[in-house]
């Protein structure tokens, strides 16, 4: 097992941004389409011309040269050699290591089996669903014993059925191999990472423990980024007070003064688009805000105000145009933690 | 994508070209005759000769052409662009010209004249030089071409998963130009195939030496119409035939 730290500077995709993994761990890079984590994951792989990138493994500079770094990419698109059997591929590896032609199919059969390809050496990559095309590009990228294994959005394009069972494999196959995974979906982070980096237009925006950073976000970005709405604001005795007047009653959090926040779930936010219901039986603290704008997100749609984000039905928004006023009802009682770096977060 | 209607009888202008001096030959043949024409001796040997040296010239497009698509792929800025034009002088020169040309290059009073012990000019090496020279830039052009629709993505892929670059070429980058190479290999056999002028000039015409079927087509031509016109077809079936199994156009820009 190998710890990985990386700094990659890609000017010319405006791109800075350094990774760290630890030995047999596991990072998950968050962030959306173009946020750059592809080409950080490229660029540590040896595969972006230009780029300026400092890679040392366990503390020692990795060689330049991308045979020799064995850090192997998972890309996208499979990458898979169209002119090789789905064997050869998966035995393209060991083959490269000096493995014989027996010794390497051997293995790559094992390996077809271990992602539940069993008996599909044989076909070409051409006639494969998009589902074992990965299995194959995950078994092959695995065979070649890479020291790192950089998975780029490893679920992307598969039906959701495909992408459960791929995930649970990847999960499992994952143990023990140091990797780095980027992703744009939430769901990804929660089942693979032990640490999460959020990486917003070329730079990572926070980084630390998964659970810390998607269950106590510091940054909104990070926040929409773990399916959260961060709600800042300053410590007064058990709320945090939003804006002046406007408290929300929380739990725990650091003294008074404090900067602090909550991270609700938008689903858990209610909207109000006239006066708010009476606070105290609805359970809401009611903040007033105005709409910015609407994002569909398959059955529901989410509301953007310049503070909240709500998930409502899709009916309950025909005809608001930006700029409507509206209220926000934030649960009371969510768990508030500190917002100063450094600063514990309880 | 279809053209306009005025297109067609342009067309039909351009195949008639084609297809005419084609008719026209295969009315000359005596079919009677013609199993006993293309078996005489004379004919059998420049038939034999012009495909060993065909065959020969082909694996030299290969084997020279092949890195010459690859380095030309590799350049940036004017000079790929001379180089480019340098290497495929030879697909629009005069062939007479590229055969004086190798005469005063590997001929007995040329640049390495005495470098090479005396002369290759006027041997069967010199057909098989000649041939390579014409031949040549149509597998340069293929290689070249089939590269830049390549995003090189298969192969960062594979080096990192260990493969040495000479293993990335023969196992990832080689068989994916599978095509292209056929498409080069193919034209550069009948452009060898059919050399004259070079040959000629640069090789003679001594039968069983460097004496090729164009050359005996060429020679015979007035003394043995018959003979001239059974061979010609013999190479206007091998040349169509070649070209209908394998070619495929090319891709991309040149």
């Amino acid at each position: 097992m190998t710890a990985l730290e990386a700094r990659v500077r890609v000017p010319a995709r405006g791109v800075d941004a350094t990774v760290e993994v630890a030995a047999g761990g596991t990072l998950v890079l968050l962030g959306p389409n173009g946020s750059g984590k592809s080409t950080v994951l490229e660029a540590v792989a040896g595969m972006v011309p230009g780029a300026d990138v400092r890679v040392t493994l366990d503390g020692v500079d990795a060689p330049r040269a991308p045979r020799d770094r064995r850090i192997g990419l998972l890309s996208q698109d499979d990458a898979l050699f169209p002119t090789m059997s789905v064997r050869d591929n998966v035995a393209f590896g060991p083959r490269s290591a000096g493995a014989s032609r027996a010794a390497a199919r051997a293995e790559a059969d094992a390996w077809l089996a271990r992602v539940g390809l069993d008996g599909l050496g044989d076909r070409r990559p051409g006639a494969l669903s998009g589902g074992q095309a990965r299995r194959v590009a995950i078994a092959r990228a695995l065979a070649a014993a890479p020291r790192v294994l950089l998975l780029d959005e490893p679920f992307a394009g598969l039906d959701v059925v495909v992408a459960s069972e791929v995930r649970g494999l990847v999960a499992g196959l994952l143990a023990g191999v140091t990797a780095v995974v980027t992703t744009h979906d939430a769901l990804d982070a929660y089942a693979l990472a032990d640490t999460v980096a959020v990486m917003d237009s070329g730079a990572v925006v926070e980084a630390g423990e998964a659970v810390e950073v998607l269950t106590r976000p510091r940054t909104r970005f990070a926040a929409r980024m773990g399916g959260r709405v961060l709600v800042e604001g300053t410590m007064r005795g058990g709320a945090l007070e939003i804006a002046a007047g406007v408290r929300v009653p929380v739990s725990g959090g650091p003294g008074a003064g404090v900067p602090a926040a909550v991270a609700a779930h938008p689903g858990a936010v209610a909207l109000a688009w006239s006066e708010p219901p009476e606070s105290r039986a609805s359970g809401s603290a009611w903040v007033a805000d105005a709409v910015r704008g609407l994002e569909p997100r398959g059955d529901v749609v989410r509301v953007h105000g310049a503070l909240l984000a709500a998930d409502v039905p899709v009916e309950v928004v025909g005809g608001i145009a930006a700029g409507t006023p509206a209220w926000f009802g934030v649960p009371r009682g969510l768990e508030a933690y500190a917002l100063t770096a450094g600063a514990p977060a309880r | 994508m279809t053209g306009p209607r005025w297109l067609a009888p342009l067309a039909a202008l351009g195949g008639l070209l084609v297809l005419l001096p084609l008719a026209g030959l295969i009315a000359r043949v005596e079919w009677t005759d013609l199993w006993s024409l293309v078996t005489s001796e004379a004919s059998l040997t420049a038939l034999g000769l012009s495909l060993r040296t065909s065959v020969v010239a082909t694996v030299a497009t290969l084997v020279l052409g092949v890195p010459l698509g690859f380095v030309l792929h590799g350049m940036r800025g004017p000079l790929r662009g001379l180089l480019r034009a340098v290497v495929l002088a030879p697909l629009v020169l005069p062939p007479v010209v590229g055969g004086l040309a190798l005469l005063y290059a590997f001929g007995r009073r040329g640049l390495l004249g005495e470098e090479l012990g005396g002369s290759v000019a006027f041997t069967t090496l010199a057909v098989v030089i000649a041939q390579t020279f014409v031949a040549m830039p149509f597998m340069v052009v293929s290689v070249e071409s089939a590269l830049a629709a390549r995003s090189g993505r298969h192969e960062a892929i594979a080096g990192t998963l260990g493969a040495s670059r000479t293993r990335v070429l023969t196992r990832v980058t080689l068989p994916a130009l599978g095509p292209a190479l056929a498409t080069g290999a193919v034209l550069a056999f009948a452009r060898a195939l059919g050399e004259f002028g070079a040959t000629l000039t640069f090789a003679g015409s001594l039968e069983g030496v460097t004496r090729t079927a164009p050359l005996e087509i060429y020679l015979v031509r007035e003394t043995d119409p018959a003979a001239a016109a059974a061979l010609s077809l013999v190479l206007v079936a091998v040349a169509i035939g070649v070209v209908a199994l394998a070619y495929r156009p090319l891709r991309g820009a040149a």
